[in-house]
């Protein structure tokens, strides 16, 4: 088969698979990172957002699929592009030299949010949990806590109560990189005892639910808004944003 | 007869020498004194709020676990049995997230605004007096003190979000109200021995960009002069609720002069130079980085306004991963709460690591990506300097000590201080 028609059959195929990606600046390799991407779904208006780049020199994003858990990053720098998908637990590495877009080097690895052979205490709540959660069709409120963050565990009740008044769900996860012992001795100071769920999520994670405690993400319709609600509001300010968000998601 | 080529060569090396010994560490690496075995004691602990003293040598720590709501004070000085830096913990009687005036440390401050000294929690713990209450009080509270103040009189500027009113709070005795961040200053004088307040004024912070920015903003953070916010817009005007810096302008109001263009923790400010906007730091996650990494990681980064550019701070060395808030230190390091990898090589010549926690003081001037950046002639950025020298330390320690009240330098051990545990 000629280049020519290579091209035209790759062109039809991603046409049919309804591929269409704006990358956030001028990728010399674009079309072979696009056959890696290629079976990942996109939103239509899917939008890179920047994260951290491990050089001054690089640039960073990341965006999301249609599919939970399925996150694509790529960072960027004159010699070319380093492109990581997460698909759940399983994260693929590829690097694409400028000079010839052709050296893809590719390591698999599986990508653990915590490892539960050494907190075996802790319930993990992972995608699939997530997939199930929203696929309810409800309205609700994901609630992740830290105890290293002393308002996030003084106020849980206080967000339930609100979440309840408002009719929407509350589900309360523990931050991934804190220990179910670490959390149980934190809530044993307010009398309670921790029994509830460890972050084991990679799409909360890449929705940035563990920058800061407690941080709040709002779902509803089976879709979770790109926007979160990040420590302690008021409680008038809470419900406006959580109904607001909501509604944004009808 | 000396080879003139060799002779050069020894006065480079010499050279060089005298001018490794007065760049301090890249990296310190300084676990906390009291570190079981486990570790345990000190995992439960571990905080993700910290404010780090001007000289490096305090963080006042809120606690986790079984110690959740408690603050400690941390010191970091020299253990006389090991002769390494550790951090020593003294218990206090502050809260939450009780913070500092960042730019002294002259107080230390709880969230009911009560003003506490250093000297004090360090001879009586828990039961340090409170010398004074002022300034903004309740969530996410930070405040500094305004530049040119001594102990005799001094200007406090604080912010808070939400605040005070009542008619909003949480029914349960709390006063939290909008969630308008607002700002006091405070002149504070001390006569006959106590320290009063003169004269305090209130303003909503960053009002007059409500129009563009929204009214909420998530995650502030004062700079150490007072002149300089970090906070993020919950519901900006057509754009992404991004991290982003304004200049505190009269009366409370606010410009806004860099943008992250990205969500980020809580991102800390150090000292601006020559008028410009200062330094900026954050811990986020490295999402792309070691092609094999099986688990989230974290980095520490410092961002330059006027260049535009975010800088990597990390060690390959050790792998370093910050656990609290970075702050930047008055001689121009960064000191932050973390985790690292201590490694060695065993009998059988295979390398063994083990984790570590702790304090990491680093020189950013030191590190790979800012000496790559320099390297290429770059243009240079307001804080840039070859590498934070021992004389700086020296000399921003002096002027603590004068500040804290201390009589002794760093360097002596108190063998009496017992860490509080």
């Amino acid at each position: 088969m000629s280049r020519a028609m290579s091209y035209v059959f790759f062109i039809l195929f991603v046409s049919q698979s309804g591929f269409a990606l704006n990358w956030p600046e001028p990728i010399k390799c674009s079309q072979q990172l696009e056959k890696i991407l290629v079976k990942f779904d996109f939103v239509a208006d899917a939008k890179w957002k920047k994260t951290d780049s491990i050089s001054y020199a690089n640039k960073a994003y990341k965006i999301e699929s249609k599919r939970i858990g399925h996150w694509v990053v790529i960072e960027t720098n004159n010699d070319g592009v380093d492109l990581v998908t997460y698909e759940s637990s399983t994260k693929k590495f590829y690097s694409i030299k400028n000079k010839d877009c052709k050296s893809v080097e590719e390591a698999v690895s599986e990508f653990k949010m915590y490892d539960e052979k050494i907190d075996k205490k802790s319930k993990p709540f992972t995608d699939n949990d997530l997939v199930k959660l929203i696929g309810q069709n409800k309205k609700g409120v994901l609630y992740i806590w830290s105890p290293r963050m002393v308002y996030s565990v003084n106020h849980s009740e206080d967000y339930f109560q609100l979440a309840k008044k408002n009719k929407f769900e509350f589900t309360s996860l523990l931050a991934n990189d804190v220990s179910f012992n670490e959390a149980d001795q934190a809530l044993k100071t307010k009398k309670q005892k921790f029994s509830g769920r460890k972050l084991a999520s990679v799409d909360l994670y890449m929705r940035d639910a563990t920058l800061h405690y407690p941080t709040f993400l709002v779902y509803n319709n089976g879709q979770i808004h790109s926007k979160r609600i990040v420590g302690i509001n008021t409680p008038e300010d809470f419900q406006n944003l959580i109904n607001q968000y909501a509604t944004e998601l009808k | 007869m000396f080879n003139t080529k060799y002779l050069i060569l020894f006065f480079m090396l010499i050279s060089n020498l005298a001018d490794a010994e007065q760049c301090v560490p890249a990296y310190e690496y300084i676990p906390y004194a009291s570190m079981t075995k486990s570790g345990s004691e000190n995992d439960e602990r571990t905080g993700q709020y910290q404010r780090v003293s001007p000289d490096g040598r305090y963080v006042l720590r809120s606690d986790s676990g079984a110690h959740l709501g408690s603050v400690t004070l941390l010191e970091i000085k020299k253990s006389a049995s090991k002769n390494q830096l550790e951090a020593y913990a003294y218990k206090t009687p502050l809260a939450n997230e009780a913070y500092a005036l960042l730019s002294t440390f002259r107080f230390v401050v709880d969230v009911s605004g009560q003003h506490h000294k250093i000297s004090d929690i360090k001879s009586n713990g828990k039961n340090s007096k409170s010398y004074f209450k002022a300034g903004e009080s309740g969530w996410y509270a930070a405040s500094t003190e305004l530049p040119s103040g001594t102990d005799n009189a001094f200007k406090i500027r604080s912010i808070a979000w939400p605040n005070n009113n009542a008619s909003t709070g949480f029914n349960r005795g709390s006063d939290m109200g909008k969630g308008i961040l607002y700002m006091s200053e405070t002149d504070i004088i001390k006569e006959g021995g106590s320290y009063k307040i003169k004269n305090e004024v209130r303003y909503k912070l960053c009002e007059n960009l409500e129009n563009s920015e929204g009214a909420i903003f998530f995650q502030p953070m004062i700079s150490p002069s007072g002149q300089f916010l970090s906070a993020m817009p919950t519901n900006p005007k057509g754009g992404e609720p991004t991290m982003r810096i304004y200049k505190i302008l009269d009366s409370g109001r606010c410009e806004k002069i860099d943008d992250l263009g990205k969500v980020s923790q809580k991102a800390a400010l150090g000292l601006e130079s020559n008028g410009k906007a200062p330094p900026v730091m954050w811990s986020g996650p490295i999402l792309v980085g070691d092609r094999k990494a099986n688990s989230p990681a974290n980095g520490l980064y410092v961002r330059d306004p006027e260049l535009g550019l975010n800088f990597y701070l990390g060690d390959d060395k050790k792998s370093f991963q910050p656990v609290g808030f970075p702050n930047m230190t008055k001689d121009g390091r960064i000191v932050v709460s973390a985790t690292w990898k201590n490694c060695s090589l065993n009998a059988a010549g295979k390398e063994v690591c083990s984790d570590s926690r702790g304090i990491v003081r680093l020189d950013p001037n030191q590190s790979a990506d800012v000496l790559k950046y320099k390297s290429k002639g770059n243009k240079s950025a307001s804080w840039f300097k070859k590498c934070v020298s021992t004389v700086d330390v020296l000399n921003i320690e002096k002027e603590q000590n004068q500040i804290y009240g201390f009589d002794l330098p760093s360097t002596v051990i108190n063998e009496g201080e017992k860490a509080a545990q």
